[in-house]
Order: C-alpha cells, then sequence, then structure tokens
C-alpha cells in the first residue's frame, strides 16, 4: 500500500527519469525513420567547402590527371559513400578529366566497384579516360612508393592485371609529379596523413577530401594552413554537392532525418538538464 | 648474441633506413641514391603484403587455438574461422570481382557492419539526455555550443534561424581552429621526439 502511495505522489521528474529506456530507443527510431519514408522537404542551403570542391573540379583544364583515393570501409560508407560518389559523378560526367584510382585500404577495391557502378562511365572509357590501380600494402609506406614510382609500385599492372603498355592512360602519369589533384576518401586519421605526409604535401598537390561528418572539427586546422583544399563531408554536404550538380538524389531526405533527429537530441538535452536542476533546487530546499 | 640478433641489429636497420628516408626527402641527393631509396619503399610494400598474410594467419592460429581448448566465446571464434574459411575459398574460386563475392561482401557483411555502428546514434542520443548535464560553467558554456552546433549543421537550423549556421561557422573557424591547431602541434612535437629516439637507436618499442 505504502508503495502505491509513494508510486501516486512521485514528482513529474522523478517519472521522467524512471522511464524505462526502451521506449526512448523506440521514440528515437521513429524520429530517424518517419522523414525516410515521408521526406519534409526542407531547404538545403550550399555551403563554402562543397561549392569551393566543384569550382576546384569544374576548373580543371581538359587533359587534367586526378588521382582518387578511395580508402573506404564498410562502417563509414554509409556517410562517406554519397559524397565520393557525388565528387565522383562529376569527376565522370567532367569531359575531359582523366581519373586514377587505388586504395589503401582492403576494403577499397569492392567499394570502387560499387561506387562506379552507381555512378557510371558517363562516356569515359577504361584504360583511356579512367584506371582502377586497386589496393597497395603498407599504408603509408606503400603510399611513399606510389608517389616516387607508381609503375614499380604496382608491378606495371592495374588492379585486372592489364599492363600499363596496354593502357594508355598510364603512359601519361608514374609519379605524384604528374597529377593535377588529388582527392582522397578517408576515414581514419592513418589514411587522412598518409596521403597528406606522401603525396599532397611533397609534391605540392591540390588535396581535397572526403571525411566523416564528424571529423572536420579534427582537420579544421589543415584546412586553415591550406594543407587541405578543401571537403565534401559526410551526407549533408553530399546533398549539397548533388543540389550543385544538378543531379538531386536520395541524399537529401536523409537530411530530413538528421534535422528530426538533432531537434529531439536537443530537446532531449534541455529536458534532461531542466529535470537536474529542479531536483537540485528541491534537495537544496529540504 | 641473441640480444645482438633481438636488439642491435633490428635498431641498426631502423637506424639506417630512416636515415636514408630522411636524407632522400630533404636533401638533394644523386639519382643512384633516390634510385635506391625507391627499392627500399617497394621492398617494404612487399614485406606489408606479407605482413597481412602473417595476420591472417594469426588469427586463424588464435581462433584455433580457443575452439579447440573450448574457451570462453569459444563459438565467436569458431564463426570467425567460418566467415574467414568462405570468403577465403570464395574470393580464390571465383574471385573478388565476381558477383557472388561481391554479393556476399556488400549485401552481408557490409550491411551487418553498417547495422552496428548506426546503433551508435541511439547510445549517443541517450547518454546526452542522461550525463550532459549542466554542473559548473564550463559545462554550460559546452553545452550552449553544443546547441549551436547541433542546429547549425542541420538544415532545419538555418530554416529556424540563420543564426544557428553563422554561429556554428564562427566557433569552426575561430575556436575550433584554434584548440584543434594546438593538439596537433603537441602530436606533432610528440611524434618528432619519437621519431629522433628511433633514429638515435634509444627507443625499443618498436623493436617488440
Amino acid at each position: 500500500m505504502n508503495e502505491k502511495k509513494k508510486e501516486k505522489h512521485k514528482t513529474l521528474a522523478e517519472k521522467i527519469i524512471a522511464f524505462d529506456e526502451r521506449y526512448l530507443y523506440f521514440v528515437i527510431f521513429i524520429i530517424f525513420s518517419f522523414p525516410l519514408l515521408k521526406p519534409l522537404g526542407l531547404p538545403l542551403v550550399v555551403t563554402e567547402q562543397p561549392r569551393k570542391t566543384f569550382e576546384a573540379i569544374e576548373a580543371l583544364e581538359p587533359g587534367s590527371i586526378v588521382v582518387l583515393g578511395l580508402g573506404a570501409e564498410s562502417g563509414s560508407w554509409m556517410d562517406q559513400g554519397p559524397p565520393t560518389e557525388a565528387v565522383l559523378t562529376h569527376l565522370m560526367r567532367k569531359p575531359g578529366i582523366r581519373l586514377v584510382g587505388m586504395t589503401i585500404s582492403p576494403q577499397g577495391e569492392m567499394f570502387w566497384e560499387t561506387a562506379l557502378k552507381n555512378v557510371g562511365e558517363r562516356g569515359k572509357e577504361y584504360g583511356v579516360d579512367y584506371v582502377w590501380l586497386g589496393f597497395i600494402p603498407g599504408q603509408e609506406v606503400g603510399l611513399a612508393s606510389a608517389a616516387s614510382d607508381i609503375s614499380e609500385c604496382f608491378v606495371g599492372t592495374d588492379a585486372y592485371g592489364t599492363p600499363f603498355d596496354e593502357l594508355p592512360l598510364m603512359k601519361e602519369i608514374n609519379s605524384a609529379n604528374d597529377v593535377d589533384l588529388l582527392v582522397v576518401y578517408t576515414w581514419s586519421d592513418l589514411g587522412f596523413f598518409a596521403w597528406l605526409r606522401q603525396w599532397a604535401d611533397p609534391y605540392h598537390l591540390k588535396y581535397i577530401i572526403m571525411p566523416l561528418g564528424a571529423q572536420v572539427g579534427i582537420y579544421i586546422s589543415f584546412l586553415a594552413s591550406g594543407q587541405i583544399y578543401s571537403w565534401v563531408a559526410g551526407t549533408r554536404q553530399a546533398g549539397e554537392y548533388q543540389l550543385l550538380l544538378k543531379e538531386p538524389g536520395p541524399i537529401l531526405a536523409t537530411m530530413d532525418a538528421q534535422s528530426t533527429g538533432h531537434i529531439f537530441t536537443v530537446l532531449l538535452m534541455i529536458v534532461g538538464n531542466t529535470i537536474f536542476i529542479l531536483r537540485k533546487r528541491g534537495k537544496e530546499a529540504q | 648474441m641473441s640480444i645482438m640478433v633481438r636488439t642491435k641489429i633490428p635498431m641498426l636497420i631502423a637506424v639506417i633506413l630512416g636515415l636514408m628516408m630522411l636524407s632522400d626527402y630533404y636533401l638533394e641527393v644523386p639519382p643512384d641514391y633516390h634510385a635506391l631509396v625507391k627499392d627500399v619503399k617497394n621492398i617494404a610494400t612487399a614485406i606489408a603484403a606479407f605482413a597481412l598474410g602473417v595476420g591472417a594467419i594469426g588469427l586463424f592460429t588464435r581462433n584455433a587455438v580457443l575452439i579447440s581448448k573450448r574457451k570462453e566465446g569459444w563459438t565467436y571464434g569458431a564463426w570467425t574461422l567460418i566467415t574467414m574459411i568462405s570468403f577465403l575459398i570464395i574470393g580464390l574460386s571465383y574471385g573478388t570481382g565476381s558477383s557472388i563475392y561481391n554479393w556476399l561482401f556488400m549485401n552481408v557483411y557490409s550491411n551487418i557492419n553498417q547495422a552496428m555502428y548506426s546503433l551508435t546514434a541511439f547510445y549517443i542520443v541517450i547518454s546526452v539526455y542522461r550525463g550532459f548535464l549542466i554542473r559548473t560553467w564550463e559545462t554550460a558554456i559546452m553545452f550552449t555550443m553544443c546547441i549551436f552546433v547541433l542546429m547549425g549543421r542541420a538544415p532545419i537550423g538555418e530554416w529556424l534561424w540563420s543564426g544557428f549556421a553563422a554561429i556554428f561557422k564562427l566557433q569552426g573557424d575561430y575556436l575550433a581552429v584554434g584548440a584543434i591547431t594546438a593538439f596537433n602541434i603537441t602530436i606533432a612535437i610528440g611524434a618528432i621526439m619519437f621519431a629522433i629516439r628511433i633514429l638515435s637507436g634509444r627507443e625499443k618499442a618498436s623493436l617488440g
């Protein structure tokens, strides 16, 4: 009987605190998934970095060679895959741009096939306009080797075993000196610093990255120093890039989910702190 | 003799190769010396490829021991081995570019991996609700900036009030740059000191 009385006289704050978290998980699931099924259509403003990346690729002269470092991992593909595909779309559809791809992640090979399938060749011919060299073992050591001599590093063949002699594009690039732009998918500090130290800085390349959205805070000092030229970070900036390309995709719907999720998180923070302050004042009053 | 083999010789190799790399990077060197350094880098890349194989063998051995001795968690070890061997057989038989390998990787492994990472969203939201409490003026400032970052990053923030995006940009361009640059400089100085220790033969941690 006393237990029931105590339950009845619990304050609102105490009831909220005692609220089973599993119900909250369900609410979070609804908050994140509902906009995917029924997009809200919130406007998306294009920010500075995706615009700068777009303009950098647009400014490339015909015949320019771009190296794409696709250090993809399955855990981060949901956040970094969309910006990678958006930038790859731009590179593949711009006439005259030639692309050489490689990866220091064992999983990168699989994601190259996926990205290319989703983006399409868009009129480019393998061997003439783009080549996939495949996986380099050794992380930074491998990149150092590739930067100085690509042919020796990859033993003169691409990822499919085709000799470089049969690939016209590979006759025009043999080291980082021949590259006009470096675009790198990087999900770890290891990959980011490896490309920066072995390719971007020594050979003075324009370095564009596609990091996780949450990593921009870590790399912002490199942007300020000019070592990173620009970035397309996370799904939000992928949506912005798609707007610049005038090829909007399903990413824009995930922006609505991000919006509702962030709003809900802010509300929870305010509610949590309100309860904390009220309980503190209650205890002080006692 | 064993100390010589275990520590002195590896240390000497590390010092010589490290100095070679440094000199090639910073100094104007003859083409033959540069070619030699390139060869060393290629050899290191080849060794790294073998290291991947050694890692796989190590994983196999460790899990095999776990299963044979029926230690705690041995069923997970068995599942690890089954998955590893399946991918190995399919990859060698059909090739990593084959449709079956691609299907297994993208539709099974990759989706499971992404689902696991997506669970962090729930934990982050709950931990923010339970743990992000204003107890001091520092946490009050952090709380305020967190609100501006969350609202500035999401499109709805800009739609509600343009100030969210403006404040988010200001904190990124000034506050975050200063703080992170301090960290990066500290880390870089630490890395330089570690490199100096290796090149002077004083660092034994890298020998294992």
